[in-house]
């Protein structure tokens, strides 16, 4: 080349590296391939800001954003190749849509000139993950990704966050422009509703509803989580007196140790909770988006009661269940306005009778709940395994729980405490089994001072436990693993027992050695089948500087009590099972 | 569309992007609204899109396409504007198409 290079020029994969910097990333999570081969190439330039953490398998880079998103509050940020490494990103994409966790995916796509002619390794990613995504970009020309980059990362954090996917085509990474990094700050047709103010009409129509009502509740989900609303609605809580259920993912959102907290709702939730929701006359939803798992048969949901539904995104309001006041905003900026209205607020004295009857509710049903948290069995149950992690937690303090989909996890959030924000990391709306190893992998990246428990089932450890090979080559000590094995796929073998008349079909499910496959992964496994050894273990475990795989060989048929059955009311729930099942003997 | 009430016409402006229809049009599809006519069209920059839909579902409809980044505004026309277009009138025509006889017998 005889002309001088001009100096500002860089490639699109450099200019991809410097827009991730400028977004403040410092970590990401992928796999190389051809068609992301130039940013590769580029990433070894900014190693000193931005961290590549090598994963396994595409699925778990993607998990492992989500886990670093839900942990930290950040984007994640994912990266794959063209064709199958792109596909391979769909399930933790699907994931974050349906929990809301911001991610920026990127991959690379075949060259600009291959498009559209089923070139190797290439597929129409973006049109695959349209459903999914909160929006998604084709890139060919390099002068577009400073833009680009930085309206990823605007859509994915703001409003109601979510994933977005960029799709770089090869040509775009390679070429060279000088980027001009003065972007617009806006997007065209975007609305971001945290910044809108609330209506002044839904804040006096919601104070009014809260003023006449004789058995309100409070509904928190994770919007109260992801807006960090917690310090807001406790203060809410406190002023009015009006107790709070969590969901899923709006556990931690509210200190499940004070007075006011009733705990979980839903097709596994507390029986009390479930008829205190039946009995409310006015239910404040904040931040939730009345999932099936919570309503159970919707027709039937909290009948008795006004709805207030306040949310960031104006598509939740009134899509499953009749509102008679819609409050759009994000959880905290709501709070904050209803706080600020304090004189205006019932005062705790006025639900005095209301949080009686509540408690008259949990003291009825506690008791049955109670012996499902310890039954009285020599055999190890599960509940055993959640006794002993739930009081270790509370010795230790600052630590994490990432759950995977299933038994285990309905166990983890009844029998755990949830007293913090983001300390319960879980796939919720998706179920996306084998979310847990590559999530707490994530989360560990984010919270390298905290320990990271994963609680998982022999099921979901199966589907990606090759992520515990990244966690070894990062170097990454802090994550504690407990596989609750009962060698079944369990919650789909209690479905078939409660059922279905015990035809287990499909779910009885072998294993390998988990300890010596721990062992082969070059960190400590332990197996434990013995009652008397879980509290121990799980000590060793935390004390243990290095990642630990626990095995705890659970009674296999154990089962998630209450339940709602699919498509009934959450006021018909079982307390427990009808006939008990007879002893297993042996394993298979 | 054989609900009393008569149906909702929306005029949806997007960006004239490749793909924003697709987003738009998809969306519909997987949420399962019916819509009994569409027009599709291009002015100045952005693209139009008329398409009547069930009154039933009309405001969680404008509110799902509103969550779509190239959607830049949804807006209802009123039923009697709705019928000056007489879009279906128009669309009737091609409800009866002439009868195609079959060149092959299959077997």
């Amino acid at each position: 080349m005889s002309t001088t290079p001009d100096p500002l020029r860089r490639t699109g994969a450099q200019i991809l590296c410097e827009a991730l910097v400028r977004q403040g990333v410092d970590t990401i999570f992928g796999i190389p391939g051809g068609a992301i081969m130039p940013f590769y190439h580029a990433l070894p330039e900014y190693a000193d800001r931005l961290h590549h953490v090598l994963c396994r398998h595409e699925q778990g880079a993607g998990h492992a954003a989500e886990g670093y998103a839900r942990a930290s509050g950040r984007v994640g940020v994912c990266v794959a190749t063209s064709g199958p490494g792109a596909t391979n990103l769909v399930t933790p994409i699907a994931d974050a849509w349906m929990d809301s966790s911001p991610m920026v995916a990127i991959t690379g796509q075949v060259s600009s000139t291959l498009l559209g002619t089923d070139a190797f390794q290439e597929t129409d990613i973006v049109g695959i993950t349209v459903p999914i995504t909160k929006h998604s970009y084709l890139v060919r020309d390099p002068a577009e990704l400073p833009r680009v980059i930085a309206e990823a990362f605007l859509l994915a954090m703001s409003g109601r966050p979510g994933p977005v996917l960029v799709d770089v085509t090869k040509d775009a990474q390679q070429a060279s422009v000088v980027p001009d990094w003065n972007v617009p700050r806006v997007v065209r047709g975007y609305v971001d509703h945290r910044r809108q103010d609330v209506d002044p009409a839904a804040v006096t129509a919601a104070l009014d509803l809260l003023g006449g009502a004789e058995r309100p509740l409070i509904l928190a989900g994770n919007g109260v989580i992801q807006s960090g609303a917690a310090a807001e609605l406790l203060a809410f809580a406190e002023h009015t007196g009006i107790p709070v259920i969590t969901t899923l993912q709006g556990l931690g959102g509210f200190p499940q140790q004070h007075p006011l907290s009733l705990g979980m709702p839903g097709m596994h939730g507390w029986a009390h909770v479930n008829r205190a929701i039946q009995r409310c006359d006015v239910l404040l939803n904040i931040g939730s988006r009345f999932d099936d798992r919570v309503t159970g048969k919707v027709s039937t949901f909290a009948t008795q009661a006004r709805i207030i539904h306040v949310d960031v995104d104006p598509s939740e309001i009134g899509k499953l269940v009749p509102v008679a006041v819609p409050a759009v905003g994000d959880a905290r900026a709501v709070l904050t306005v209803l706080l600020a209205d304090g004189q205006r607020l019932p005062a705790p004295t006025r639900f005095a009778s209301w949080r009686r009857e509540v408690r008259e509710l949990r003291d009825e049903f506690e008791p049955r709940q109670a012996y499902r948290r310890r039954p009285d069995t020599a055999t190890l149950q599960p509940h055993d395994v959640y006794a002993a992690l739930d009081a270790a937690r509370q010795l230790r303090g600052a630590s994490r729980v990432v759950t995977d989909v299933g038994q285990h996890q309905m166990w983890a959030a009844q029998l755990l405490g949830w007293q913090h924000p983001r300390t319960h990391i879980t796939s919720g709306g998706a179920g996306t089994m084998g979310f847990a190893v590559p999530a707490a992998l994530g989360a560990a990246m984010a919270c390298p001072d905290e320990t990271i428990w994963v609680v998982v089932g022999d099921g979901g450890f199966q589907m990606t436990n090759q992520e515990i090979a990244t966690m070894v080559q990062e170097g990454i000590r802090n994550v504690k693993i407990a596989v609750v094995n009962n060698g079944y796929l369990g919650m789909v073998r209690q479905w078939q027992q409660l059922f279905e008349g015990r035809r287990y079909s499909g779910t009885p499910l072998t294993g390998p050695d988990f300890a010596k496959l721990a062992e082969a992964y070059g960190v400590r496994g332990m197996r434990v089948d013995d009652v008397a050894k879980v509290d121990w273990a799980i000590e060793e475990a935390w004390e243990h500087p290095g990642v630990v795989v626990l095995d705890f060989r659970v009674e296999r048929e154990a089962n998630v009590f209450p339940i709602v059955p699919q498509g009934r009311s959450i006021g018909e729930m079982m307390l427990d099972a009808p006939t008990p099942p007879p002893a297993v003997a042996g394993r298979a | 569309m054989t609900r009393s009430m008569p149906p909702s016409t929306l005029v949806v402006q997007l960006n004239d992007q490749p793909g924003a229809l697709d987003r738009a049009i998809g969306l519909i599809r997987r949420r399962d609204y019916g819509v009994s006519s569409l027009f599709v069209g291009t002015t100045g920059g952005t693209s139009r899109m008329v398409l009547v839909v069930d009154a039933a579902k009309v405001h969680q409809i404008m509110q799902q396409l509103s969550r779509l980044i190239d959607v830049l505004s949804v807006t209802e026309v009123p039923y009697e504007e709705a019928r000056m277009f007489q879009l279906s009138d128009t669309l009737r025509r091609f409800d009866h198409p002439p009868a195609v006889t079959p060149t092959e017998e299959i077997i």
